[in-house]
């Protein structure tokens, strides 16, 4: 049998495989060559201040949700929109992610690379991959969090269980806490969710027992569960968590999707319980933000990152007295 | 002498030695790449061609272009590239129903061996609510035959949103209400109490 010659082989299997990469148009994704501030006439100047986040201090903390639509290589590999991401998650103290479509599990250490660029101390927690085979991808969650301001970590963060399959992707669990050099720092739960909408009734209705069996489970340590995601549906088409009493979404009358005609996105809390919150809530309309086009916001996501604001100190019960009295800054 | 002449006489044989190496190395890549390439038509013809990624983010903003493109996003299902799958579910996922003129094809699809694909084909069906009453018997197909249990699934959640089904169809559904997979017991049951 007669040899094959090893280094011409490579070199012509090397120059093959190059120009086909090379050519690949879905794998070049230039970044933005202009600025899109300074292409623009006129800067849209922002009319409602719930489309604002307001700045981060040492008395409140700033706690939001974003799904950044099929976070993968290509998205990634732009840097004009990896550096807008990178701004959205500098506004938070700590931010719920939906998804992470890449199976490349570097890609969020990456985003988190670029956050802390300007010295920022940000870490995350990321789920495992959820979804369903039959729907062709799969995605994860993640958590992002200021680890000047806040205590987490992947020890804190769990999967929901769902041994039924009956929801499409299962929530992703984290518990943090406040750093405050003064007061009682607030430790609250976070259910990080991402809804099916062509399930969407079966999904609402399991997840007001997910919220009440997380409540139970994190209960008595914790009373702050808050409920965050893209939940595909608008504040008062929420089913069984509408019914909850005292459970009550943040959003309400105001679009989180970037084209502005949808309500998908929101934040729950129970209103007795999470008197930590301010009252100030809303989304971060990216077009006001950037001073970019609607078809330059789209490039980053469909949705808005929404956000609500907390004291950064535990707050009394409104009508059960006050939470614990625990100064330690470790998480129970 | 005769050391050295030998060895001038090797080297001077030699050179045509291993030209002849490399063209035959290339010759035989050539032919590889020639069938590796004819192999990838007739896979693209039997599983159709997938859409490029551009083409997709562009859909994911216009789901009234996406809904005429229903049969060639769902076909982008099989893609290997994890993103272009991804991309496809994302424009899938939140276009709505597809446009009438590709329900044909779409009944085609939910017999197709890659699960995903079959799986989308029966969910759009179902999308169409009413007006796709008349595809049932091929989603009561895809229950009853398929060999992925996913596509079973989607094909009776589907099945689900149609309404008006018939007393075959509803059998059918019974059968899978005793279906050793929960979830499709569970959407079966569903389906059947609708």
């Amino acid at each position: 049998m007669r040899s094959i010659p090893f280094y011409p082989l490579l070199i012509v299997l090397l120059v093959g495989s190059g120009s086909y990469l090379g050519c690949d148009p879905n794998q070049l994704s230039a970044p933005l060559s202009v600025d899109p501030a300074a292409s623009k006439t006129s800067k849209p100047e922002a009319t409602n201040p719930r489309d604002t986040i307001p700045a981060r201090t040492p008395t409140n903390i700033l706690i939001g949700s974003f799904n950044l639509q099929r976070l993968g290589p290509s998205k990634i590999s732009d840097s004009w929109v990896t550096e807008r991401f990178a701004d959205i998650i500098r506004k938070f103290d700590v931010i719920a992610l939906q998804e992470i479509t890449s199976k490349d599990q570097r890609i969020l250490p990456a985003l988190i690379s670029r956050v802390n660029s300007l010295g920022n101390k940000y870490n995350f927690t990321i789920g495992p991959q959820v979804g369903r085979a039959s729907s062709g991808y799969f995605e994860q969650y993640a958590f992002v969090y200021d680890e000047t301001r806040i205590l987490s970590g992947p020890g804190y963060c769990y999967p929901v269980l769902d041994e039924k399959d009956i929801l499409h992707r299962e929530p992703f669990v984290g518990r943090f806490q406040s750093i405050s050099p003064v007061g009682n720092p607030f430790q609250f739960t976070l259910i990080n969710m991402h809804t099916d909408p062509d399930e969407i009734n079966t999904e609402l209705d399991v997840l007001a027992d997910v919220y009440r069996n997380v409540r139970q489970y994190e209960y008595p340590n914790e009373d702050d569960v808050l409920l965050v995601g893209d939940l595909n549906a608008p504040h008062d088409k929420l089913r069984s968590l509408n019914k909850i009493l005292d459970f009550v979404p943040l959003i309400r009358d105001l679009p989180t999707n970037v084209r502005k005609s949808k309500m998908l996105d929101n934040i729950l809390i129970d209103r007795l319980l999470t008197t930590e919150f301010t009252g100030r809530c809303g989304t971060i309309d990216l077009q006001n933000m950037f001073r970019i086009e609607l078809v330059d916001a789209l490039k980053i996501s469909d949705h808005l990152p929404i956000w609500a604001e907390f004291s950064i100190i535990e707050q009394p019960r409104l009508n059960v007295g006050v939470a614990g009295q625990n100064q330690n800054p470790t998480l129970r | 002498m005769s050391d050295w002449l030998d060895a001038s006489h090797r080297s001077c044989l030699a050179i045509p030695m291993v030209w002849r190496q490399v063209t035959d190395s290339l010759g035989e890549y050539l032919r590889f790449y020639i069938a590796w390439k004819m192999v990838e038509g007739c896979m693209s013809t039997v599983v159709g061609n997938t859409l490029p990624l551009a083409k997709l983010k562009q859909y994911a903003g216009t789901p009234e272009l996406a809904r005429q493109s229903a049969v060639a996003l769902v076909l982008s299902l099989h893609d290997s590239d994890d993103e272009v799958r991804a991309w496809a579910a994302e424009v899938l996922e939140n276009m709505g129903a597809p446009t009438m003129d590709c329900t044909a094809q779409l009944a085609e699809l939910t017999r197709h061996v890659i699960a995903p694909v079959a799986a989308w084909a029966c969910k759009l069906i179902g999308r169409l609510g009413e007006e796709g009453t008349r595809f049932q018997d091929i989603l009561a197909a895809a229950v009853e035959k398929h060999v992925d249990v996913l596509v079973k699934q989607e094909a009776v959640a589907a099945l689900a949103k149609l309404g008006n089904l018939s007393p075959s169809t509803r059998d059918i559904l019974r059968r899978a209400a005793i279906h050793e997979n929960p979830r499709l017991k569970r959407m079966a049951l569903a389906a059947l109490a609708d």
